[in-house]
């Protein structure tokens, strides 16, 4: 039995405390991956809370939790589409339909020159400048290590939707780069 | 490693970057405890954070919004805290000279934020900063908050974008009092700013301090992320000399105890008497008696053993006039000298509770005396009454529960505010605080009401003899499209009041 099984077991036996001990090392990746798919601090704690409040649910109800952390950040995700999709406020980023157009038709993009020269944070920032369909795949491909087939059964749609979506995802984020670049420059 | 590992190490460092609130890690803490407190209410408001929302707002209203002043007028002002819409406190504190200029300032992006002058003592401190651009314009100070539009025209602000605001003492530690405000839109704000007055091209930020802590030093942290759309990196640690106030301030301590009928043991254990305030503490406990009653009586707890009170009581001058009270003689009365109220209350525990009430400077040398007048506890009776709507108008329905009561008078169609066609009932209500009611139909359909709304409120009155409301309000029935033949109206809780006027005090200046 793994620390998190004992802890669960704690939990389903009345000790408050032990829910506490149980959720909290996972509480910072399950708000940054609400934060990252919302875009709004209020949203994301929303998101996490309902999660807190559904794993508090089915701990004492005693349904069966395997992989605790796995299934709580998953349980996180679903939240916050849920909270996504019910809000519908998200926003069109100004940039994107145009930049699509002119996508060049190759896969062999220079993201590495992303990865290489762009600043942490920026990079947070052109990600949470993405559209929500592309903002949702990169979070779940590289942040949450989601594979394709598992993001194309979670969000409904299929593999090759998202495999498109990632691509169209870097490609933008390299636009951004450079478009920040040509400004810092001027 | 191949260039969408690389990637993919990227995004995680970058993402790991977003600051986490520690409002997630306090929610995930009090979870279990809550649940168990009141399960159904989570998703909304439980009992116990209406109780202290209420009170907060109820409270607060002492502290009266900052208005605009003529820059001619400020020039004539030596000191922005004797603005005459500051409370009598802060103008008398800043005429005495416990206030200090600063030229404490931080640039970056363009935009400088300055801490002009700083004021604090025991009790609180205040501080007024600008935000200025390089062309020497201002940038609006309350860019840096959210706001909510309040009764009588008070503006609430609330922190956003993670800046962040507090006091810390000599040793780091922080000073200030964290403060819990639940939005219109029901979000939970956890700050350590108490008011926000804007005034012309600044703002001043109010932080209530730990008297207890007694600091030597203290230092206003404000520690900026982002300013409007414009991200950076703004932070101030500003010392401020307390010597003078330390000085001026005054410890009465009392450590008297008194046991009231419900079987709440009370203790008075100091005041303090600083430049800004005067700063009540209290203690109270449930005794073993008051524990068993509490189960014996079945509406005196929510269902999940929790139990809410809290201590009522006067300060009287030598001559029995009342100085200062925790109840109002008026809702609508920006006089009122109690000036907040902050306590560490927990319905479900016995272990003991603090409570700090803050009022108006007290005369120091006068004798004051200490005048307890009782308990208000919220009761959940579930009392309901059965209303014939086509009779309504010429037979008024009432139902009370102890001193509390409601009476009916009509019920009509009407618009509301977002133009849809909602019930109304004509309501007069008499209660010592609040009355929670619940409304359904003959088939069990139960109805959203909206009580008590500040702009449906058409008169409210205090009695201070009987310290009791009378209310006259109307109650919006949501999601009724029909009116039924007959509604049931329950009083799901409300507050009474346990007077019990035979302790009193005489305070040892």
């Amino acid at each position: 039995m793994n620390n998190d099984d004992e802890l669960l077991l704690k939990c389903r036996n009345g000790s408050k405390e032990a829910f506490y001990e149980l959720v909290s090392p996972y509480l910072e990746k399950a708000y940054r991956i609400a934060f990252a798919i919302l875009r709004s601090h209020y949203d994301a704690e929303d998101a996490v809370q309902n999660s807190l409040l559904e794993t508090y649910h089915s701990i004492k109800e005693n349904r069966e939790i395997r992989h605790f952390a796995a299934w709580f950040h998953r349980l996180v995700v679903h939240r916050a589409i849920d909270l996504a999709r019910k809000n519908g406020k998200e926003k069109h980023h100004a940039d994107i339909t145009g930049v699509l157009a002119f996508l060049p038709d190759r896969r062999d993009l220079p993201i590495d020159e992303l990865i290489h020269k762009e600043g942490e944070n920026d990079l947070a920032t052109c990600i949470l400048k993405l559209d929500m369909k592309y903002r949702m795949v990169i979070v779940l491909h590289y942040y949450f290590d989601l594979k394709i087939s598992e993001i194309a059964e979670l969000l409904n749609i299929k593999e090759g939707t998202v495999k498109s979506r990632l691509f169209q995802a870097r490609s933008l984020l390299y636009q951004y780069y450079q478009k920040e670049q040509k400004e810092e420059l001027r | 490693m191949k260039h969408d590992d690389l990637f993919k190490q990227e995004v995680k460092t970058s993402l790991d970057h977003i600051k986490v609130p520690e409002s997630i890690f306090s929610f995930a803490k009090e979870l279990p405890y809550k649940m168990e407190e009141k399960p159904s209410c989570l998703s909304n408001r439980s009992k116990w954070r209406q109780w202290t929302t209420a009170a907060a707002v109820t409270l607060a209203v002492g502290v009266s919004a900052g208005t605009y002043i003529s820059p001619t007028f400020a020039a004539y002002i030596q000191s922005f805290f004797t603005r005459p819409e500051l409370d009598n406190g802060l103008q008398a504190a800043a005429k005495q000279g416990f206030s200090e200029k600063t030229n404490a300032a931080v640039t970056d992006q363009g935009i400088t934020l300055k801490v002009k002058e700083v004021m604090a003592d025991a009790n609180r401190l205040i501080l007024t900063y600008s935000l200025e651009k390089e062309n020497g314009g201002y940038i609006d100070p309350t860019i840096l908050f959210n706001s909510e539009q309040q009764l009588l025209g008070r503006t609430e602000y609330f922190v956003k974008d993670f800046n962040t605001f507090y006091i810390t003492d000599e040793d780091g530690n922080i000073v200030s009092r964290s403060i819990n405000y639940m939005t219109k839109e029901g979000k939970d704000v956890t700050q350590y700013i108490q008011s926000v007055f804007p005034h012309e091209h600044y703002a001043d930020l109010m932080f209530l301090l730990d008297a207890d802590k007694n600091a030597k030093q203290l230092f206003a942290n404000i520690r900026l992320n982002k300013i409007g759309i414009v991200q950076g990196k703004w932070n101030l640690k500003v010392p401020i000399h307390i010597e003078k106030s330390a000085t001026a301030t005054k410890n009465v301590p009392i450590h008297q105890r008194y046991t009231t009928k419900d079987g709440i043991s009370i203790t008075l254990q100091n005041i303090v008497h600083s430049p800004t305030l005067t700063a009540v503490h209290i203690e109270t406990k449930w005794t073993e008696t008051g524990m068993q009653r509490n189960k014996m009586q079945r509406e005196y707890s929510d269902g999940n053993g929790s139990y809410f009170y809290r201590p009522v009581f006067d300060i009287l001058d030598s001559k029995g006039n009342v100085v200062a009270t925790t109840e109002s003689s008026s809702a609508n009365d920006p006089k009122r000298p109690l000036f907040i109220e902050t306590n560490s209350y927990d319905p479900r525990t016995t272990t003991p509770i603090q409570w700090n009430y803050s009022f108006l400077p007290l005369s120091k040398g006068e004798k004051l005396t200490f005048a307890f007048r009782g308990i208000k506890r919220i009761e959940f009776p579930n009392k309901a009454v059965t209303i014939d709507l086509a009779k309504l108008k010429k037979h008024p329905v009432s139902l009370s529960y102890k001193d509390n009561n409601i009476t009916i008078r009509n019920f009509k169609w009407e618009k509301n505010q977002k133009g849809e066609r909602v019930g109304v009932l004509d309501m007069e209500e008499t209660t010592a605080e609040t009355i929670d009611l619940g409304v359904s139909d003959s088939q069990q359909k139960q109805y959203i009401l909206h009580t008590k709304d500040p702009l449906l409120v058409t008169d409210a009155r205090y009695n201070p003899d009987t310290m009791m409301y009378h209310i006259k309000s109307r109650l919006e029935i949501e999601g009724m499209d029909k009116a039924p033949s007959s509604l049931t109206l329950t009083i799901k809780s409300a507050t009474v009041l346990y007077k019990d006027a035979d302790w009193k005090i005489n305070i040892v200046q």
